[in-house]
């Protein structure tokens, strides 16, 4: 009964119906459509199944894992490389050469030093009738697959602690707010954000968050935080992720018939009276990149500020519903074509704009072993691919009349078959050449 | 001049021409279209260099210039594999994914945009470049695949009295291998992608895996991937579960490189 839950667990077929099963429920978890009968994708990956699926995965690349160490550390192991029987190798092929049995002895230290010529280590076991040569290499092939299950194992182990034990959180602070660290004793400020747009495009090359940091020592420092820069405070890592700008204050000064006459400060929407005229003004919109479309609207290129503007409603002091004018005012003293003209015009002065950073704070435990996992399983990856492990037994007996010798290679079972009948015909004709030679 | 229409004319020709040359079995038309996919290739790659240049930034960085990136990678492999074992009808099917491949570009933007700041980093080179590297290998694997298939059937319905059962053998015995190798290859590029894309996306975003929905199918791609060596390991014969595994395989490949950009949201919306 042990012997049948061994074979289980070690099932080829039961490893591919778990992987594909990972696969596919983990696929499920992207569908867009929310609930999916009765189910809800994304909820999928905290599931009890699907992390019991991920756990059983874990316990069959680990007895895995386990095997593979119990076969290299055995010491059994010098036993298991001597020569096995032809019945349990693999005939690739088998020559004759008309030269006598007995000088295969003088060409032994030849032959060995050919085969280690083409980087096989070479074992000899040479009796009456007999010579066999044990050859092998790139044993370092045999631990590609060992590594794989041992990064994927860690990988995944990985991913439950940082499931389980992670502190990741999102913050948004306003340039000259201070938030803290409990955990790193830390306060830090947002002394400025910053977007840096290209020179020729609207578009963003870069945003920096220019903190002002105080650690549990009371040292001071800055540090500018940028896409793809994060910045380690003790052992929490900043992200620098998004932003978000509010037009916290729009000051306007007051054109009557092209002549300035007041200057007013004023927040969106708010309702400011005149102190001069009996109106009052309101900010209908701010438009940070304004253009005209081809429809005519007014619309904005981009979200950057490059050219704004604000649509500025004149209304009656007694009765602020009724709109004497509206226009829109501009950073300079111009005006747009089709505008009518007004007696009374505006003009942005100053536009206090306030960016609020979005930071993400990470606090991951489980990161340093999924890096170990991501790089066994690479390493492993590239040696099952590029280093193939080779063992052949090359089998020398002498023939019929003892004046010809017949040549046999045997291998271990192998997946690279087409590579390793290549091999061979390298290495037999090699051989033939070595005992033409001798003739 | 060159553009990817004519790229696209171009392998189609080589494709068509790779086919006729395997049907033929005729040296003359096996050079031709050798050759002509050698100038198409290198004409290709002239023009990934003039993108790179033009754009100041390494060409791939948007959905459209992988694609151009990756039909050059598979018509590159299937040169290799030519030029190491001289299977020309793998030329046909390279051919035809490499145009295919290009013509998906004609339903996207050829603008050259401005690198974001989210992609300035120098992880872009390696996680693209394995990753892409590792879909090539499977699109040739894919040709493999149906090559085999295509041989399968043939040997089963109508070379039966005509051809010896020794060479069909051979010659599956040989696509199953190359199949085979050729997904052993895609498998450690894309783990290599997955791992750094993953490390990437630690330093950019925070977190190392979100099951963003470009995460969780290349996963499920590299998971498939992973069976079907498994496979390898139960059978060493040529398997024609394997093959039609490699075959549909390439689709989940499709479906996370290009499906998931169009049909899921995702964080990768620009790749």
């Amino acid at each position: 009964m042990f012997r049948k839950v061994g074979e289980f667990f070690q099932s080829i077929r039961i490893a591919n119906f778990v992987l594909l099963a990972i696969g596919l429920v983990a696929v499920f978890g992207t569908l867009p459509i929310d609930p999916f009968l009765f189910l809800k994708p994304r909820a999928v990956y905290t599931s009890w199944f699907f992390l019991s699926l991920l756990g059983f995965a874990i316990l069959l690349v680990s007895i895995q894992i386990f095997l593979g160490l119990f076969a290299f550390a055995s010491p059994f192991r010098k036993k298991a490389e001597s020569p096995k029987p032809p019945s349990l190798l693999t005939k690739i092929t088998s020559q004759e050469f008309p030269i006598p049995f007995q000088k295969i002895e003088v060409l032994q230290e030849k032959i060995t030093s050919f085969l280690k010529s083409n980087r096989f280590h070479v074992s000899c076991l040479l009796e009456n009738s007999m010579a066999q040569f044990v050859i092998s290499k790139n044993g370092v092939g045999k631990w590609g697959g060992f590594l794989i299950h041992l990064g994927f194992a860690m990988a995944i182990l990985g991913g439950f602690l940082t499931f389980r034990l992670s502190d990741i959180r999102d913050v948004m602070i306003p340039e000259g707010e201070i938030f803290t660290l409990p955990r790193e004793q830390a306060t830090i400020k947002l002394e400025k954000f910053t977007v840096i747009l290209h020179s020729q495009e609207p578009k963003p090359e870069e945003y920096v968050s220019r903190l002002l940091v105080k650690d549990r020592h009371g040292n001071i420092k800055n540090h500018d935080l940028k896409v793809n820069h994060p910045v380690w405070i003790g052992w929490t890592k900043l992200f620098q992720m998004r932003y978000r700008v509010n037009v916290e204050e729009v000051e306007l000064i007051v054109y009557q018939k092209e002549k300035p006459v007041e200057e007013v400060s004023l927040k969106p929407n708010e309702k400011k009276k005149l102190e001069k005229f009996p109106f009052v003004i309101l900010i209908d919109q701010i438009v940070p990149d304004f253009v005209i479309g081809e429809d005519g609207k007014v619309t904005s290129r981009s979200p950057y500020f490059r050219n704004p503007a604000v649509a500025v409603s004149l209304r009656d002091e007694s009765d602020s519903t009724l709109i004497k004018s509206q226009s829109w005012a501009f950073q300079g003293r111009f005006f747009h074509r089709g505008e009518k003209e007004t007696e009374f015009s505006f003009v942005i002065q100053r536009l206090r704009k306030r960016y609020t950073s979005g930071i993400k704070l990470s606090c991951d435990p489980g990161a340093p072993l999924a890096y170990m996992g991501f790089l066994f399983l690479v390493i492993g990856a590239f040696i099952s691919a590029f280093v193939i492990p080779r063992k052949l037994t090359l089998s020398i007996q002498p023939h019929l009349t003892n004046q010809t010798v017949h040549i046999e290679v045997y291998s271990d079972r192998t997946k690279d078959l087409i590579g390793l009948r290549r091999e061979v015909d390298r290495l037999t004709k090699g051989l033939g050449m070595i005992l033409k030679e001798a003739l | 001049m060159i553009n990817p229409g004519f790229l696209m004319i171009a392998y189609l020709v080589f494709g068509i021409g790779c086919f006729l040359a395997n049907l033929t079995a005729r040296k003359f038309v096996t050079v031709v279209s050798t050759m002509f996919g050698l100038v198409a290739l290198v004409l290709h790659g002239a023009f990934l260099i003039k993108r790179g240049i033009e754009a100041g930034h390494l060409p791939f960085t948007n959905t459209y210039e992988t694609l151009i990136y990756m039909s050059f990678f598979v018509i590159l492999l299937y040169f290799l594999t030519f030029w190491k074992f001289r299977s020309v009808v793998l030329g046909g099917f390279s051919g035809l994914v490499a145009s295919i491949l290009i013509a998906l570009t004609s339903l996207l933007s050829s603008d050259i945009e401005p690198l974001l700041p989210s992609l300035k980093s120098n992880w872009l080179l390696f996680h693209v470049t394995s990753t892409i590297l590792g879909y090539a290998f499977f699109a040739v694997a894919f040709c493999s695949a149906a090559a085999f298939l295509v041989s399968d059937f043939r040997s089963n319905y109508f070379q039966k009295h005509t051809t010896s059962p020794a060479k069909i053998s051979e010659k599956l015995e040989y696509l199953d291998w190359l199949t085979y190798r050729l997904i052993a290859f895609g498998f450690a590029f894309l783990t290599l992608g997955i791992t750094t894309g993953s490390i990437w996306a630690n330093i950019s975003w925070g977190r190392y895996w979100n099951w963003d929905s470009k995460e969780t199918w290349a996963f499920a791609t590299w998971l498939l991937y992973a069976a079907c060596l498994h496979l390898k390991r139960m059978n060493y014969e040529p398997s024609k579960t394997m093959a039609l595994l490699a075959f549909f395989g390439f689709f989940a490949v499709m479906f996370t490189y290009f499906g998931v950009n169009f049909w899921l949201s995702s964080l990768h919306a620009y790749g």
